[in-house]
């Protein structure tokens, strides 16, 4: 009776044993392949729309600043009736558009995002027309006072245009925070998957101090090798950990572009502003107002547009790393495959291993 | 052991379906568009907001969330170039659920284009007295009868000229002028103490002379009268005619068109105002709408009102009946037709959005509801803005009402005027052709309103 009992037991654990580990396996399957997949859509989605969002943001800023400095200095240089705003604030402009369709392309806010895009098409439109007036104005003998008043209005929209973008950066920022920050990219996320690992570890421990002490087996070799697997799903989903990381960096990189770029803008701003005055100042003539007109500056030397350390190539730099790593935890390099065969491999080796055991006690019950 | 270990099992389960369940719907989002912007000064983004241009109309969207209890969301965007928004908005079928509209033309462009919805079973007069004279009602194409397509929510009372009541010398005008030639010498008597008379700023993004526009409007209505004004303004009347070449020739005599300073070209019209505030003015006289005040009182609502008086702009000779002012309109139009949409200009349209808009901007937000008293406002300059639009036939801002082609003509015909006077008689000749470019039915005549009651 006792012996019979004891069989009954033992091929009761035996089944529980082999079910808890293929649950397991299933659960810590699908916890894993979640935060897997879910901090890859996270870091795809940063690296294909926010982070170049907000690098295109830049992008159209400076070459707006670089287009309405073109143009003053074209108006400056007194080629007005030949040169007009000049070829350079053209490419400048056409640049700030393709940048604004790449900003549009890749917008990560939404609604609100496109709404800020809309505003800023619709207000380019004017800008260039307001610079077409100033040009037509300029070109009139006497022009130069209503040439100077439409330029300065287009410097005044120019400059609401610009803080529209800054806003819609600013939204492009907060959806990379988002991403970096968030749900599947946090602590939480990485308990989940790793006490579901541990759990499934511990029961195939478990398992295998089971049978030794009932089967007198130093190591169930099936066991032992669906260990490994489990093992292989804890490393693949770690490299999530890797990918998350690599995303905060493509923050930092993408935050140190912003600094680059504000001083490159920062530039470009006191080298236009002190050319503006003079245009304005000399349209005022010959009674200029100094409550509402900037006086002349000494044109700054603006930071060179070229070599590693100008403000220009700092941002370039930091832009492509900053694309790099986002594009590295992008990659997934096929876990979502390497998982999938290890849940299956530890599945099909714990069925392998515990049912001889069965089979035995099976027997004996006969 | 063992057992607890399996429990976990089920436990993570339950946490990782909680994680993936912790959101609730999103509120629905309005996108409003309107002229103001939300650039102000202060420390904080709330006291930044608070102090712009867009600020006391933000505290009326944030009073309709939170009676809504943000359940509706009002993402709004200011922008000076509500037009061109608009034409690119309603160009891609994305335009935004409702905006405010600082030109009037505009409602006629969307109501023909059918981008529009008609507000008739949104705002019911009947049921709200005092709405009627804030609906605008125009004719869809096709259609036999007046729609309401816009809801009036905001008015700035124009023909009104400001003067320092603190200045270094005392008030700058002793006794208002009830006369043009009393206007006139009075501008003569300033020039003669060696003071430029006149704070001229042409300035305005984004296209200038809209300030030198409402000179001529002013003008012509108090010299001409509400006929030939309305004539005008509804395309009926030539741009070369007597009454309004005289117009601009007042004009240009009053302020002197054409000295050797460019100054009021390169000014905006809102820095023009601060030269009278200054140790020694630069300029007394300021010609601008009830909305400058706030520029005066730097852009703090909460900061005390200026020292400064207004008078309305004097007749040329003796009238009889209300006393006439021209007077600009901010107009909502709802551009989404949604359920939010309607319960947002809805409330625009009730008294509590009057309330806290008045509340935020210092009592300097008026109404042309039938129902609003001059009582509602603080005592001193509010109240009194208040009177000469609650007493006065109130006549459109004739610019806002011309098709877009004919308004950026007559600014820019204001600025060339300005700066060269002797080129009248061509501008005059090049508006009459651009009016005649224009078809009869992109001109938007809308009657002058009597006084309430």
């Amino acid at each position: 009776m006792s012996g019979t009992a004891l069989t009954s037991t033992t091929r009761r654990t035996l089944l529980r044993l082999l079910w808890a580990l293929l649950a397991a396996n299933a659960v810590a399957l699908a916890g894993c392949l979640a935060v897997f997949l879910g901090v890859q859509r996270t870091t795809e989605a940063a690296y294909d729309r926010s982070v170049p969002a907000i690098l295109a943001v830049y992008d159209t800023q400076v070459a707006l600043r670089e287009a309405h400095g073109a143009a003053v200095a074209s108006f400056a240089a007194g080629t007005r009736l030949l040169a007009g705003p000049g070829e350079d604030y053209q490419n400048q402009i056409a640049r700030a558009g393709q940048h604004l369709a790449e900003v549009a392309e890749d917008n990560a806010a939404g609604d609100e995002g496109s709404r800020d895009i809309q505003v800023v098409e619709a207000s380019l439109v004017t800008y260039t027309g307001l610079i077409e007036r100033a040009h037509a104005r300029f070109a009139q003998p006497g022009g130069g006072a209503l040439g100077a008043a439409a330029l300065r209005d287009a410097s005044g929209l120019l400059e609401e245009i610009l803080d529209r973008l800054d806003l819609l950066r600013g939204k492009q920022v907060a959806a990379l925070d988002r991403q970096v920050d968030g749900t599947w990219t946090g602590p939480a996320m990485v308990l989940l998957w790793l006490l579901q690992v541990l759990v499934l570890g511990g029961l195939l421990v478990a398992a295998q101090l089971f049978l030794r002490d009932r089967f007198r087996r130093v190591l169930n070799a099936p066991l032992l090798l669906a260990t490994l697997a489990v093992v292989a799903m804890g490393g693949t989903t770690a490299t999530s950990l890797r990918s998350t990381d690599q995303l905060a960096d493509a923050r930092t990189e993408t935050g140190s572009a912003a600094r680059a770029r504000e001083t490159q803008l920062t530039s470009l701003v006191d080298r236009d502003a002190g050319r503006l005055a003079a245009l304005l100042a000399a349209a005022y003539a010959p009674t200029p107002c100094p409550d509402t007109v900037a006086q002349p500056r000494p044109p700054r030397k603006a930071a060179s547009d070229d070599g590693p350390d100008s403000p220009a190539g700092k941002a370039w730099t930091h832009s492509q790393e900053a694309t790099t790593l986002a594009a590295r935890g992008a990659n997934s390099r096929g876990g979502e495959i390497v998982l999938l065969a290890a849940s299956l491999l530890a599945a099909t080796l714990v069925i392998f291993g515990l049912l001889p055991r069965l089979e035995e006690y099976r027997y004996r019950q006969r | 052991m063992r057992r607890g270990a399996l429990a976990l099992v089920p436990v993570l389960l339950v946490g990782a379906g909680l994680a993936a369940c912790a959101h609730s719907p999103p509120p629905r989002t309005l996108s409003v568009v309107a002229s103001w912007s939300t650039d102000g000064e202060g420390a904080t983004e709330e006291e930044r907001r608070r102090r712009s241009e867009a600020g006391p109309f933000l505290a009326v969207l944030d009073a309709f969330m939170k009676e809504h209890k943000h359940k509706i969301k009002v993402n709004y965007q200011g922008t000076r170039d509500v037009s061109q928004v608009l034409r690119s908005g309603a160009d891609r079928g994305r335009p935004p659920d409702v905006a405010v509209l600082p030109r009037l033309n505009d409602l006629k462009t969307y109501v023909q284009s059918g981008d529009l919805y008609p507000l008739d079973d949104v705002l019911v007069p009947a049921e709200q007295p005092g709405l009627a004279r804030q609906l605008l009602q125009l004719t869809p194409p096709n259609g036999t009868h007046a729609r309401v397509y816009g809801l009036s929510v905001a008015v700035h009372a124009k023909s009104l000229v400001w003067y320092r009541t603190d200045g270094p010398a005392g008030p700058t005008v002793r006794r208002s002028p009830a006369t043009w030639a009393e206007l006139v010498a009075l501008t003569r008597d300033i020039e003669t103490r060696g003071i430029v008379p006149w704070c001229l700023g042409m300035g305005a993004q984004p296209q200038s002379g809209w300030p030198g526009t409402d000179w001529i409007e002013d003008i012509l209505l108090h010299r001409s009268g509400q006929t030939v004004y309305q004539r005008w303004a509804a395309g009926q009347q030539a741009w070369s005619s007597q009454e309004v070449r005289e117009a601009w020739q007042a004009w240009g005599a009053l302020v002197g068109a054409g000295r050797p300073t460019r100054t009021p070209l390169l000014t905006n019209f809102d820095v023009a105002g601060r030269g009278m505030f200054g140790r020694s003015p630069s300029c007394l006289l300021d010609h601008q709408g009830s909305f400058i005040v706030r520029t005066y009182q730097g852009s703090d609502p909460d900061s005390p009102p200026p020292a400064v008086g207004f008078f309305p702009s004097p007749t040329f000779g003796p009238t009889a009946g209300a006393p006439v002012r021209e007077i600009s309109e901010d107009v909502v139009g709802m551009f989404a037709d949604s359920p939010e949409a309607r319960t947002l200009i809805r409330f625009l349209a009730g008294e509590q959005a009057r309330q806290v808009w008045r509340a935020a901007n210092g009592g300097l937000a008026f109404t042309l509801n039938a129902q609003a008293t001059a009582a509602a406002h603080p005592a001193g300059l509010p109240r009194r803005i208040a009177q000469t639009l609650t007493t006065a036939t109130l006549c459109r801002d004739a610019s806002d009402m011309m098709p877009a082609a004919m308004t950026a003509a007559f600014h820019s015909a204001v600025l060339q005027y300005l700066d060269d006077p002797a080129l009248l008689g061509s501008l005059l000749t090049e508006l009459d052709i651009v009016r005649s470019q224009t078809r009869e039915d992109e001109w938007l005549g809308l009657p002058c309103l009597s006084p309430p009651g």
